[in-house]
This record gives structure tokens, sequence and C-alpha cells, in this order.
């Protein structure tokens, strides 16, 4: 962090607190270790001082006492009492029983000089000396004498005190002198440093002063100048350059302010060109719609002529059935009268018997059958008495009449009223068939309402769910009056749930793909259409033919609007073009290969489409379509 | 020494007059205040001058016959002194060498006391008391 501090520094600081920083580590190095050596010193001068005194002072009491010159005793005592080194003194006799203790104030005893002694150890500023003396009084006694170090402290502290305060100094000129030297150094570097900002402010008359600072920064200055004078005859001479370049310039713009005019005069009528442009666009895009409308339109009229052709086949078989009908209940009116008249009670039964059985028959009998049928009820009819017996084997069969029922009503063929009878049998059989015509004929009409129903009701831009098999199958029985003649539709369908899409767009989708295919047969071969599930979220729908296929050149274009290779007038050219943008508002896709006897077109979905998009077409058909929703509740 | 000890050649039972300088007058000193002077716990007389103590060097006859009327000896008296000294709040002992010194200091200096053979009294001083045999 310290380092980093300091690297952010101006040099000055640097230097200072570098040099400041070393000084004060010295002085406090030197202050500690001088200290250290002045204590050891002092305590061992003290020491051996001691010795000198204790010696000094036993010598004394010991002269004093041996001429009994008790002045010069007095003398030794008063320099101890001036000497304040010493704590406590005390002599003792040969039993070392104490004979004189200084200072009296203190009533120690040979057991506390003991026990100072044995302290000093821990108490640093007191310790004791002890020798043996002799006098007269005493015999060889003992001499102690307690020293403090206290005033060896005194002493120390001040020296102490006094290496701090010439420390403090030292610190302080150090600062100052390396504060001027610093200064020294850097002021001629931050007066080049001014220089250099104002040069680099566009400023190069500024110089820097080339007598300040050592001799080194002096010839930085210098040469820094001359660098200077360089620069500034470069810059006259570029400055020159650009007077002469800009006078060019100024020509070239009086140039390029012609040529803009011209160009803005250009722009301007390609501005009105582009606006003509525009609104020719709008007319294309109205037409373009126009032609979708009409394609619609077209697929529609086709719709309708498929349906009203399946419904004109039902319709008139119901019609020529009802006609047969009527024609056959006058003949039979009249033979039932004949026969209930003329036919005894037995043969009336059978007869009865007989129109029941025929009534129930609902078998639909080829002509292959009703062949074979009819020669062999012509062999039963040979051995009645009837004229034209292949003729009336041939009426029978035609109605079903079985081989057993013959031979059961045999006796009543076999009378008079046999032709009578078989040609009533015959007339209410053909009655029954016609009857069951009727009915297949109403079915299938029902079929087709129904799919028609199915298919106008999702025939709208609304969003919902739909099954693909249904609308394929509804598909097929719409556009079944083309398919019928000489086409068959191989269907292979896999199971899949309900898709999420616009159903009426779909179904358009699948009418135009189909309706194409047949058109491309001319209406003769196999269609395969196949129902694929992919994944779990996407399915494809393959519609493929075996007609000649699409000439590989306009394969790649057969998806683009207005093309088309039908006659004039017979079709838009946007068929295709709308079943691509129909699936890719599915986020589907379409694919088409074709070759002679194979064309496929593969159109590849998703299962559920989350995001219905607002239709583009005609929004106003659904608004229609609500509303005939609301009139249908009411 | 030889000279000096001829100088106290008295026998034991001679009598020693305690001698003061004559600007003292105490005349009924008693054997115990003279004690208490000797033992250096008496350090003023009456008229506040300070008591001198004086003695003789080493043991002449006198000397301890001296201190045998007191009813103590020399080293007794001289460890007291000692240890009085350590104290530090007595005036020393005088110490001389002959009888003559001892009269020429108790002569010459006020307040000093100190002891001769009663026949070697001199005239210029005061006579406190005399120790003898009972």
């Amino acid at each position: 962090m310290n380092k980093e501090w300091l690297n952010k520094r101006p040099l000055k600081q640097q230097l200072l607190v570098l040099v400041t920083g070393i000084v004060v580590a010295a002085i406090v190095i030197f202050a500690v270790e001088n200290s250290m050596m002045h204590r050891k010193i002092v305590l061992d001068t003290y020491a051996r001082s001691t010795h000198t005194q204790l010696d000094a002072i036993r010598l004394g009491l010991e002269i004093g006492l041996e001429q009994e010159d008790f002045q010069s005793i007095e003398e030794i005592l008063s320099w101890v009492r001036r000497n304040d080194n010493i704590e406590y003194m005390m002599i003792t006799d040969e039993e070392d029983e104490v004979i004189a203790i200084y200072p009296d104030s203190v009533a120690a005893t040979l057991s506390d000089i003991e026990k100072i002694s044995t302290d000093v150890a821990t108490k640093e500023d007191q310790f004791v000396r002890s020798t043996t003396w002799y006098s007269d009084i005493s015999g060889v006694g003992n001499l102690y004498i307690v020293f403090n170090t206290k005033y060896l402290r005194q002493a120390e502290q001040q020296a102490v005190f006094r290496i701090m305060i010439l420390a403090s100094f030292l610190i302080i000129g150090t600062g100052v002198s390396s504060f001027l030297i610093a200064q020294g150094i850097t002021k001629p570097l931050e007066s080049l440093q001014k220089v250099t900002q104002l040069v680099s402010s566009d400023s190069l008359d500024t110089r820097a002063n080339e007598n300040a600072g050592s001799l080194e920064l002096q010839a930085v200055a210098a040469s820094f100048n001359a660098m200077l004078d360089k620069l500034d005859h470069a810059q006259t001479k570029r400055i020159e350059e650009m007077e002469q370049y800009n006078q060019s310039l100024e020509q070239q713009n009086i140039k390029l302010i012609q040529a803009y005019d011209a160009l803005d005069q250009q722009r301007k009528k390609l501005e009105e060109e582009s606006k003509r442009a525009t609104i020719a666009l709008e007319k294309l895009k109205s037409a373009q719609v126009q032609l979708i409308q009409a394609e619609k339109m077209a697929s529609l009229g086709q719709l309708v002529a498929s349906v009203a052709h399946e419904l004109n086949t039902p319709s008139g078989a119901i019609y020529s059935a009802i006609n047969e009908i009527s024609k056959d209940y006058v003949e039979i009116m009249d033979d039932t009268a004949t026969l209930v008249n003329q036919l005894s009670p037995r043969d009336g039964l059978i007869y009865l018997n007989s129109l029941k059985r025929i009534i129930v028959n609902t078998q639909n009998l080829s002509t292959v059958e009703i062949r074979s049928l009819s020669q062999e009820l012509a062999k039963i009819l040979e051995q009645t008495n009837l004229s034209n017996v292949n003729y009336h084997a041939r009426l029978l069969a035609q109605v079903g009449f079985s081989p057993e029922l013959t031979t059961e009503i045999f006796p009543l063929l076999s009378s008079k009223y046999g032709e009578l009878v078989i040609r009533s049998l015959h007339n209410i059989g053909m009655s029954r068939i016609h009857i069951r015509d009727i009915e297949i004929a109403i079915s299938r009409i029902i079929h087709l309402v129904k799919a028609l129903k199915t298919y106008s009701r999702i025939d709208s831009d609304s969003f919902g769910v739909t099954d693909i098999a249904q609308d394929l199958n509804n598909t097929l029985i719409i556009l079944n009056n083309k398919i019928k003649r000489a086409i068959t539709v191989h269907k292979e369908f896999d199971a899949l749930p309900k898709v999420r899409c616009y159903p009426g767009r779909l179904n358009q989708v699948w009418t135009n793909l189909i309706h194409n295919s047949i058109q491309a047969m001319k209406g003769k071969g196999d269609i395969y259409l196949r129902l694929k599930k992919i994944d779990d979220n996407h399915f494809c729908v393959e519609v493929e033919d075996n007609g000649p296929g699409i000439d590989p050149d306009i394969l790649p274009n057969i998806f683009e609007p207005y093309f088309t290779t039908k006659e004039m007038g017979e079709g838009t050219g946007l068929g295709l073009s709308i079943v691509k943008d129909i699936i890719e508002a599915h986020h589907g896709t379409i694919q088409v290969t074709s070759q002679p006897g194979k064309t496929v077109f593969k159109v590849t979905l998703p299962i559920s489409n989350d995001f219905p998009k607002k239709n583009s077409v005609n929004p106003i058909q659904d608004d229609n379509i609500d509303k005939g929703q609301i009139r249908a509740k009411n | 020494m030889v000279g000096t000890s001829s100088m106290f050649g008295q026998t034991s039972t001679d009598s020693i007059a305690v001698i003061v300088n004559s600007s003292i007058d105490h005349p009924d000193l008693s054997k115990e205040q003279l004690l208490n002077i000797y033992t250096l716990r008496a350090r003023n007389w009456k008229n506040g001058v300070r008591v001198v103590v004086s003695d003789y060097k080493g043991n002449p006859i006198l000397r301890e016959q001296f201190y045998n009327y007191l009813g103590t000896n020399i080293k007794t008296i001289k460890k007291i002194w000692l240890k009085a000294q350590f104290t530090g709040r007595i005036t020393p002992p005088q110490t001389v060498d002959s009888i003559q010194e001892m009269i020429e200091l108790v002569v010459n200096h006020p307040g000093t006391i100190g002891y001769v053979p009663l026949s070697q009294v001199p005239e210029s001083v005061n006579v406190l008391i005399i120790l003898s045999h009972e």
C-alpha cells in the first residue's frame, strides 16, 4: 500500500520521505545503541566505583578508630551523608552484632540488609557491597553498604533526553535540507514540465530556463529548447503549406458547391419519379390484393362447381328412382288387385310370404351375380309352364330372388298366374331397390353436406384446433367428382393429435395441392396422400402423384406469385404462392421434388402454434362470422 | 609515646578532676550527668554553649580510671561514640595525647570538657566534679 502511495506522489515528496526515513532510522538505531552502550559502561564504572568507595570507607573507619581521630571519622561520615548513592551503611562486630548504622532513621537490621542483597536480582536500583573490617572495639566485623542506582537512572534518562533532542534537531535539519535538495532537483523539472504543458497547448514560443538546476538538468533544458526550435520551424513551414492547401481546397469547394447544386436538381427530379413510382406501387399492391381475392373466388368457384356436381348426381339418382317407383306402383296396384281376386287362400298366403321376403331382402347384386342367379333360376323355371323362362328368371334374379324361395313358390309359378306373380314380385323388389338407391343417394348428400359444413365452418380466418386427417378426408369428399372418375387415392394416415392452426387456410392448402395433382395427371392416375407424425411437435402432409412431373427449368419458380403454366385466364398463378404464404405464416415449410411419374409436395408444420397471426387477407370476414355466431346463439 | 607515659604515672587511687572551660559554670554536676556528657547524649550546656567532649588517646591509666569511676570502660564508650557519630547529630569528641594538651584545649575552647589528675588542675578552668574512690 505504502509503496503504491509513494509512487503516486511527486518526486519531491518521494525524496523527502526517503531521505527523512533513512535519517530517522539511522538516528533511532544510533540512539538506542548508544544509550545501551552508555548504560553498560556507566553500570560497570559504577560497580567498580562502589568497591573503591567501600574500601575507602573501611580504611577511613579503621584508621580513624585506631588513631581515635573522631574528627576524621566525622569527615568520612559527612562525605557518606552527602553521597546520595549510598542508601544504607552498617558496621558489625566479630559476632556480626550491629555496632552502628546509617542513617539512624532506618531501623534496619542485618536481616534487612540480607534481604536487600537477595533482592538485587529483582530490584535493580539497589545493591549491597560488603567487606570485613577491623578495630579494637569490634574485632573482625563486617561493613555493609547498600548503594542505589537511582541517580544513575536519572543520569541515564537525562542522556536519553539529550539524545532525543539532538535527534529531533537532526531530523528537522535533514527534513529541511532534503526538502531543499528535492526542491533543487524538482524545481527545474517542474519548470520543464510547465514549458511542456504550454507547448502541448500550442504555445511554441515558450522556452525552458537553461540556467536552473544541476548541470544535467540544464543540458536537458537546452536540448529541449533546441527541439522546440525545430518544432517551431517545422510548424511555421507546415502552416504555409496548410494555407496553400486551404486555397486549393477553397477552389475545389466552389466546384463542389456547383456540382452539388446540379446533383440537387437531379435529386429533386428523382424524388418526383420516386413519388410516381410509389403511387404506381400502391396501385400494383391494390391490384395484387384484388388478384388474391380473385384467386380465393376462383377456388371457391371450383369448390361450388365440385359440390354442385356432387349434389347433382345423387339428386338425379333420387329423381329417376322416384320416377321408377311411381311407374312400378301403378303396375303393382293392378297386379295385386288381380291376384287378390284370383288366387286361392293358400296360394294367396304363399304370395304374401314371398312378398315379405322380397321387401326384407336388401342385398345389392352385381351384374355377374344377377347373371349366374338368373341361369340357376331358369333351370327351376323350366319345370313350369312358363313361356319365356330366361326373361322371367332374369326378372326374379334382378330383385335377388333366391332359388330356395323360387322352389317354395313353385306351385304358384306353375299355375296360370305364374307370369303375373313374377312380374309383381319383380316390380315390388325393384321399388325396394330404388328406395335403397334413394337411401344411398341421400346418405351421400348428407355426407357431402356434413363435409361442406365442416369445411365451411373452418373456412374462416379464425384460429383454433382441428383434426388434420378429417380435414384431408373432407377435402377429398369435396373434390370427389374430380377424383372418382379415374383417380385412386391411397391414404396413409398416422394418428395425430389435434393441431392448433388456421384450419380454413390449411384446407385451402390441401385443396390447392390435391387439385393441382388432379390437374397435373389430367384426371387419371394415383394420388398418395400421407399424413406423418415426425416428432412430438411436427407433422407433415405429402401429396404425391404419378403424373408427368414438373419441368426442372420451372421447378424453382413454382412458388413465385403470378407464375403459371396454365392457359391465359385459366389460373391466377397465385395458388402455390398463397399456399407458401399460408404455410410460412404457420412457421412451416413446403418442399417439392419432381420427376416424371413421381411428384411430391411435402408440407411440414408444427402441431401447436402458440401465436396466432392476425389475418392479413380480409379482417372483415372474422367480423361477419362473429356476428353470425351471435345470431346463431340467439 | 614513652615520654607521654611518664606523664600518666599516677597511682590508681588518685582523684580525677573534671574540668571545663571557664565560660561554663555548673557546680553541682552529678556522675550521671557526666556520663550523659561522655556518652554524647547531653549536647549543650545550660547557657546554650555546645558541649565538646575531650579525651585521651590510647589506654593510659588515667583514662581507664576515669571511665572506671563512671562505671564503664573505654571500649564501650568508643562504641557508643561511633554509633552516635553514624547518626550524624553529635559533635565528635576531641582526642589528645597529653594532660598538657588537654588543659590547653579546655582553656582555649569554650564549652570544652576534659579531665586531669586533681593535682594538675590549672587555675584558669572550672572544676565540675572530682572523681575519687569512696
